[in-house]
């Protein structure tokens, strides 16, 4: 559903600049007066465009040998999604039993210790400078005089 | 290799669902794959959710340990469920007389005057590690009162926004003071799921948020109770998204609108974590 509503918004979105375009075209300054009628039809235009765009048939067909090559691949996707997930979890599983058992000893070694291991705060929150990662780099490069602000 | 034939019923169906997930070739339409990289998905599974579980960890309520073998694990809790049974018997023998009072946690909790009571917050474990669920937009449109084609301009931003087709919220009841009936379309709402979520999250993070004026972040007390996180936003922060920027003059009135952020989180604590792990900055001391 995902492409062709994405693809079908641009498509009604771009026949409503172009319209508006050409209407503002000789515009100049404010008009008041013109803003109730630009408004009308503006609304119209949208309750045009929403809700009586012509039914389109789909573009794609896909029959026989390609069908069932785009199949193959699709199911071969999904397959590969699937065993990375399990390997995930799987992941977080045994991390998770690996910090319960250094819990359990630290409980059993130091008192203290373990308390200091526990979070009690309620408000902590992920460090602001840990960003997620982007596929380039900033343009700015690194930034080598970057102090931690200590509290 | 061999494939397995579908008859023509399936078929149909079957290309009805993978059009729309087609590469096409031509110069006049071109769908984007459905299978799009999710930015936001894959640090989410890659780093956050493994900071997160560390972070949220509680030794006081830890789920009881998982065997790394599943096959042993089967085998121990069907003979840990067949022992349980035979305890059950015991004592449904020796106390026949008394009503059944092993009820559920759930039943036996209840508020005075039927309030809704908070779900109990499961112990913790790798497959209770706070998540994105869903992200809910919405709008309401007092204009829409007097002429419900006012609703239109939000209806358009949004599907503009998320590039999902919005739904109209009616009324559910009426209030005289504001003119307003059951059942009037009175507002617009969007829920977003997967992919489609984590990009809107993902517009929100990078593009939005970094251009509100005069917003120092979300407060730290923040949340619902349930880990639930909402965000309101202005009419002007309509115009800061890619998707308006540029056709501004097309929508005749700008709404305000809110943002939810539903987690799979039990505690306001853990939702906040969750987002200011996504980089969604927080209104701290300094």
């Amino acid at each position: 559903m995902l492409s062709i509503v994405r693809h079908s918004c641009q498509k009604q979105q771009n026949l409503l600049r172009q319209v508006v375009a050409v209407r503002h075209n000789s515009t100049g300054g404010a008009r008041p007066d013109n803003n109730v009628q630009n408004g009308d039809t503006r609304v119209e235009l949208i309750r045009r465009v929403l809700f009586e765009s012509p039914a389109r048939e789909p573009t794609i067909k896909l029959e026989g040998k390609a069908l069932e090559e785009h199949e193959t691949i699709e199911r071969a996707w999904k397959l590969h999604k699937m065993r990375q997930r399990e390997q995930r979890q799987q992941t977080l599983e045994r991390q998770f039993r690996s910090i319960h058992l250094a819990m359990s000893e630290l409980e059993k070694a130091s008192d203290r210790l373990f308390k200091g291991a526990i979070v009690k705060s309620r408000h902590i929150t992920y460090p602001k400078q840990a960003k997620i990662p982007t596929e380039t780099p900033s343009p700015q490069g690194w930034d080598y005089s970057y102090k931690h602000s200590t509290e | 290799m061999v494939f397995a034939l579908r008859s023509a019923a399936t078929i149909r169906h079957v290309v009805a669902r993978n059009i729309l997930s087609q590469r096409s070739f031509t110069t006049t339409q071109c769908a984007t794959s459905s299978h799009g990289l999710m930015r936001l998905k894959e640090y989410y599974d890659s780093t956050l959710s493994e900071d997160l579980m560390t972070l949220t960890y509680d030794h006081s309520r830890a789920a009881p340990s998982i065997y790394k073998y599943p096959d042993i694990q089967v085998q121990l809790d069907r003979a840990l469920a067949v022992k349980e049974e035979e305890e059950k018997e015991q004592k449904q023998q020796e106390v026949n007389v008394q009503e059944e009072q092993e009820q559920s946690k759930e039943a036996v909790r209840t508020r005075k005057g039927g309030k809704p009571v908070k779900p109990i917050q499961p112990p913790k474990s790798a497959s209770t590690i706070p998540g994105l669920d869903k992200i809910t937009l919405h709008a309401m449109v007092k204009d829409a009162i007097h002429s419900k084609h006012n609703l239109l301009s939000a209806f358009m931003a949004f599907q503009s926004i998320t590039s999902t087709r919005p739904e109209v919220v009616y009324a559910r009841t009426s209030v005289a003071n504001w003119k307003l009936r059951e059942g009037m379309p009175i507002g617009v709402k969007v829920t977003l799921r997967g992919e489609e979520m984590y990009q809107f999250m993902d517009k929100l993070i990078e593009i939005v948020l970094p251009r509100l004026k005069e917003w120092p972040g979300l407060q730290l007390t923040a949340g619902d109770g349930n880990g639930n996180i909402a965000l309101g936003f202005p009419a002007s922060a309509l115009a800061l998204f890619p998707e308006i920027e540029g056709s501004f003059d097309v929508y005749p009135k700008m709404t305000g609108f809110d943002v939810i952020f539903n987690t799979t989180a039990y505690t306001n604590t853990d939702g906040r974590l969750l987002l200011s792990g996504f980089s969604i900055p927080f209104k701290t001391k300094n």
